[in-house]
């Protein structure tokens, strides 16, 4: 009997080694992990040269788990193993009332004020007399988590928000932190749901004083593949959770603009970019994703106002729902484009500016293209 | 390459294992020292002559000193100092111009190169073995293969154990192998595997996570002081499980530290290899204890400087070394009064010791060192809640990891493997080819998703 054990052992050990050593051999590569959103390590470059300085075996230790069969299927069982271990989170990513959350809590006031210099001399530079710079700042889900459950470390995002106030008070300061709730959120994502911004519109028009009609005159649209939305926090933590459905709202204003990307590979000149569904971020689909510069021109807008809001992806998605209250609307991410180039870009006389940037951003301004 | 990772669980193992056990016998030692020089040579390409040097210069030199007596002396040292230079100037040369250049009027270069993999290893069991031929416990080795096998045999090549070359002499030629000793190096392998990835691994997360409040300096303590026992012991397992699989009886390294109750005793289950490496070359050749009481405590504190220099060439190390050697000559000083303590309290006391001598061995300068000793009693900051998050997060694998530290499980494996009861067996029979895998999976699936597995060792 105890022989038996000892082949039936030897066996199996020797029949995962080379089964998955072979697989990974055998299966194509995959370039793309669509769950963690990052382009997977393909094989390196096999020289002498790069066997003699280590480099190819330093990039074939990246290869081969980047590569390896069933990869996702083994990243779901780490993070059901934490589980059972009885982590409280996997990779760093915590579940709450069905809701995924990153654990993010290092609030790094250096980088906060050097953001606040940043905008300050965006504005100082490029903001023509007469017009305002507004500032509104974009909390996280963590923030309304942690008003019902105090068992995550979290941020002060209060004081994140008053460094900012204090350190650009020359803007108009709009506050957002009252118009969302954990529910404006995905659930596994940490974008907010631009079908749920009906607070967040009403707040930043008014403080604006451009008009809108609200939320409720837009159309509710969504494809097959986007009822099957993984958001970016199932692919980091592996965790097991049923999709969602992605919504994004179209009136006339959102169908008749016209929209043109700067610094990007997109065709369309459609607010929705509907070949980013089936992308590496269905996100993208609002304004193209990560564009450096967009513009978007509402021939019929309700007043003749330029707007130029820099952001980050959260402007994406907020930005259709103000084309009906401005003739033109500038999106600058200052994470891809130095706003020294700008003014070559872009006209931005005349135009009012919204600095809109989700508390992330702030936290770690180096990613900020302003010197 | 490191034994917790893609490439050698799925690719080099599984093209060795054949490749050894279907040549005949006369070539097995030829396949294990061509993989050998192999796994040195994907991590250290350029470095692998120097091994080679090294090997090449004993082989020559210790038959040398055999043959000819009258100056048997002469090429010993000869072959010592040349065993010992490439460590010197590869480890120790950056840290002793640095300081030289602190004297008024020294500017020296400061040398800057990479340390090859397993020098420090390697280095000692080159002295080791010349040492032994010297001595005469044993013959020279006649056959160069055989040499160079013994110092670059894969699994103890990098981070040990120190193997001896008497212990393995015999063995290089007449090891025996069978499907029972195959299976033990398997479960053993198997054992280290999940100590290093589901254990060590995890806990330098934690490590990592962990705030500067006492809590968190208190769990960061704990944490690294179990994450370092679980990385080196748990390469010290796969190294003597793999030897196993390949017919070798590799020198254990660890017994369970952590339930020592002096600091001796700790040293007596920890890094055995290297202990006893210094305890017969160093420590005895020296006098050992049968010297003036002066005498004896010179060479407590030069051995134990020596142990902290071979750990790293930095003052944080000859600190940690010389910590040591300060609580060795007090517990035998003190030996009379030590005795009456409680054994309980004993324990707890080795532990703080130990908890503290890591945090010492961890820290980047002797400054740190001491503010993170400092902060454990710093009551004016007891507790941040990110700590208190993680502790929480972590503490079923800490939990774990202090179970696993002391011999409760071991003990009741033995138990079993000893009953006699049928049911015992069959339940025996299962378990074992059971854990296997799901160890071997679990670990794969956290190998495939992590980034975090550099082995500590490694940097000796």
């Amino acid at each position: 009997m105890k022989k038996l054990t000892n082949l039936i052992t030897i066996s199996l050990f020797c029949a995962i080694l080379v089964s998955f050593g072979a697989g990974a051999i055998l299966l194509p590569d995959t370039e793309i992990s669509k769950s963690e959103r990052r382009y997977l390590a393909q094989f390196p470059e096999l020289t002498w040269t790069t066997v003699a300085d280590g480099a190819f075996m330093q990039n074939i230790e990246k290869y081969l788990p980047d590569q390896f069969p069933l990869r996702e299927g083994f990243r779901s069982l780490k993070a059901t193993f934490e589980k059972l271990t009885l982590r409280l989170d996997s990779s760093d990513i915590y579940e709450y009332d069905g809701h995924l959350a990153a654990l993010d809590y290092e609030l790094k006031e250096n980088l906060v004020e050097k953001a606040a210099s940043k905008l300050n001399k965006v504005k100082d530079t490029l903001l023509t007399e007469g017009h305002t710079a507004y500032l509104a700042i974009i909390p996280p889900k963590n923030y309304y988590i942690a008003q019902q459950d105090s068992s995550h470390p979290v941020m002060d995002y209060e004081h994140l928000q008053q460094i900012m106030w204090d350190s650009c008070p020359d803007f108009t300061h709009i506050n957002l932190y009252d118009t969302l709730t954990l529910n404006d959120f995905y659930k596994t994502d940490s974008h907010w749901r631009q079908e749920r911004l009906n607070k967040v519109v009403e707040r930043l028009t008014e403080a604006m004083d451009v008009p809108h009609g609200g939320l409720s005159s837009y159309t509710q649209n969504y494809s097959d593949a986007m009822e099957q939305f993984h958001g970016v926090y199932v692919g980091q933590s592996a965790l097991p959770v049923d999709a969602e459905t992605m919504y994004y709202l179209t009136n006339d204003a959102t169908q008749n603009a016209d929209v043109t990307y700067v610094g990007a590979d997109i065709k369309e000149n459609a607010v929705y970019v509907e070949s980013k569904i089936d992308g590496v971020d269905m996100y993208d689909v609002f304004l193209g994703g990560a564009v450096p510069l967009v513009e978007i021109v509402n021939e019929t807008a309700a007043t003749d106002k330029k707007l130029v809001i820099f952001r980050d992806s959260y402007g994406s998605s907020i930005a259709p729902l103000l084309i009906e209250s401005y003739r033109n609307i500038a999106l600058v991410d200052l994470r891809y484009l130095d706003f020294t180039f700008l003014p070559e870009l872009l006209d931005t006389s005349d135009a009012d500016f919204l600095f809109l940037y989700s508390t992330g951003i702030l936290n770690d301004s180096e990613m900020l293209k302003v010197r | 390459m490191v034994f917790s990772s893609i490439p050698f669980l799925f690719y080099f193992l599984p093209v060795l294992l054949p490749c050894y056990f279907l040549v005949p016998r006369p070539a097995k030692n030829i396949v294990l020292l061509l993989f050998s020089l192999i796994f040195y040579a994907v991590g250290e390409p350029v470095y692998i002559l120097l091994m080679l040097f090294s090997i090449t210069q004993s082989y020559l030199l210790v038959n040398l000193s055999e043959k000819d007596i009258k100056r048997r002396k002469l090429w010993f040292v000869v072959t010592v100092i040349l065993s010992v230079l490439p460590l010197v100037w590869y480890k120790y040369a950056g840290f002793l111009t640095t300081n030289l250049n602190l004297l008024p009027g020294v500017n020296l270069p400061v040398p800057k190169h990479s340390l090859p993999i397993g020098i420090s290893f390697y280095t000692f069991q080159l002295i080791g073995y010349a040492a032994d031929v010297y001595m005469k416990r044993c013959p020279a080795q006649k056959n160069p293969l055989h040499l160079a096998l013994y110092v670059s045999l894969f699994p103890q090549l990098i981070a040990g154990p120190i193997v001896r070359y008497a212990d393995v002499a015999e063995q290089l030629t007449t090891r025996t192998h069978s499907v029972e000793k195959f299976t033990e190096g398997i479960l053993r392998f198997s054992v280290g595997l999940g100590k290093k990835v589901l254990i060590a691994n995890v806990l330098g997360e934690l490590c990592k996570s962990l705030g500067t409040s006492m809590l968190g300096v208190w769990g960061y303590a704990t944490a690294s002081a179990l994450q370092i026992y679980y990385d080196f012991s748990g390469y010290s397992d796969m190294a003597i499980g793999l030897g196993r699989m390949f017919g070798f009886e590799i020198m254990e390294n660890f017994n369970y530290p952590y339930i020592s109750k002096s600091v001796a005793e700790f040293w007596r289950r920890w890094h055995m290899s290297l202990g006893s490496w210094f305890r017969d070359y160093i420590y005895i050749p020296m006098g050992g204890n049968r010297v003036s009481k002066p005498r004896w405590m010179f060479n407590i504190l030069t051995v134990w400087m020596l142990t902290g220099l071979w750990h790293g060439a930095e003052w944080t190390f000859v600190l940690w070394g010389l910590y040591f050697a300060v609580f060795l000559v007090l517990e035998k000083l003190l030996a009379k009064y030590i005795a009456k303590i409680p054994a309980v309290l004993n324990r707890i006391l080795v532990l703080f010791i130990v908890m503290v001598s890591f945090m010492i061995f961890d820290s980047p300068t002797i400054a740190e060192a001491f503010r993170r000793v400092v902060t454990l009693f710093d009551f004016t900051n007891p507790a941040d809640t990110a700590s208190l998050y993680y502790l929480r997060s972590y503490a079923g694998t800490l939990a774990a990891a202090i179970v696993g530290a002391t011999p409760l499980l071991r003990n009741t494996a033995k138990k079993l493997a000893a009953s006699e009861s049928r049911t015992t067996q069959n339940v025996r029979n299962i378990l074992v080819p059971v854990f296997i895998c799901a160890v071997l999976i679990v670990s794969t699936a956290y190998l495939v998703d992590g980034s975090y597995n550099p082995f500590l060792y490694f940097r000796f």
